[in-house]
């Protein structure tokens, strides 16, 4: 996990099914709160795979981070947890983008050219 | 014709055996000409039945046991999770999208198994447990071309 001004970023390795989401739903929630952070970002880069228990957890970071009124955003998904995350519905609530950059940037950090 | 293999295993309802199920499950259809999103698919609707039979079934109780079976022949793959757990109410409604008995959840589980696979059928009596089984066909391009 890294902290880049009001966003906090994190990057699983792993698949996130109902033995791991519980634990990853904590840590983020502890940093964010430890840090004060408002935005997330997602990097699924090395996520090979997720099911309906990632994605529940998924949905309440979202409501977790918009009680802050921060945004969810993620980047790196693979085939399989991109199709996953357009099915359920939660690309319309955290927008994905080409990398970490591009999502610190849409969530207003300044990030060097 | 391509031989027939069939698996049966027993494991306590602990949350890492997801991950075991997908395992096996994965293992056996290498030996059949899946794509791979044939088979990223079974492994997501093999990971949902045997999540529900642990949370919902057994309630996230680790005592509980499951019963996975497995088997190939050349036209395809068939799965069957079943628990003996607390069983499902109303099994119509279970399957609707977005029906969850629990608020974190998005009840997805019966709608991705639905969608990934080529048959999903749900036996459940109330106080005795479920049985899921899954069946996918070995893609038709794939077979003619054997
Ligand atoms: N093996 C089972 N034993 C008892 N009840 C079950 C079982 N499988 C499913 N159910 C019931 O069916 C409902 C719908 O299941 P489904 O997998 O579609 O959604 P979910 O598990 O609630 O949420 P998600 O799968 O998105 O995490 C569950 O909420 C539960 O009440
Ligand atoms: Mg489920």
């Amino acid at each position: 996990m890294e902290k880049v001004g009001q966003t906090l970023i994190i990057r699983y390795k792993g698949e996130i099914d109902m033995s791991v989401s519980g634990n990853i739903k904590d840590a983020i929630d502890r940093e964010m709160d430890k840090e004060r952070t408002k935005n997330l970002i997602i990097n699924f880069k090395h996520v090979e795979f997720i099911d309906s228990s990632g994605l529940g957890m998924l949905l309440g970071r979202y409501k977790f981070v918009t009680i802050r009124s921060g945004k969810v955003a993620v980047t790196g998904a693979n085939e399989v947890v991109h199709r996953l995350l357009d099915l359920s519905g939660l690309y319309s609530l955290m927008k994905p983008y080409k990398n970490e950059r591009l999502a610190l940037r849409a969530l207003g950090e300044e990030v060097l050219a | 014709m391509s031989k027939v293999n069939r698996v049966k295993m027993q494991f306590p309802s602990h949350p890492e055996n997801v991950s075991l199920a997908r395992v096996v499950v994965a293992t056996m259809m290498s030996s059949l000409d899946f794509t791979l999103t044939n088979l990223d698919d079974v492994k997501v609707a093999v990971s949902e039945a045997v999540s529900n039979s642990i949370m919902h079934g057994y309630q996230n109780e680790s005592n509980g046991l499951i019963d996975l079976t497995i088997a190939v022949d050349g036209n395809g793959l068939e799965v069957i999770v079943e628990d003996r757990g607390q069983g499902i109410v109303d099994i119509e409604k279970a399957m609707e999208a977005s029906y969850s008995t629990e608020p974190d959840r998005m009840g997805l589980g019966f709608v991705f198994m639905q969608s990934f696979m080529d048959e999903l059928e749900v036996l459940s009596e109330v106080g005795k447990g479920t049985r899921v089984r899954l069946y996918k066909s070995v893609p038709q391009l794939q077979r003619s071309l054997q």
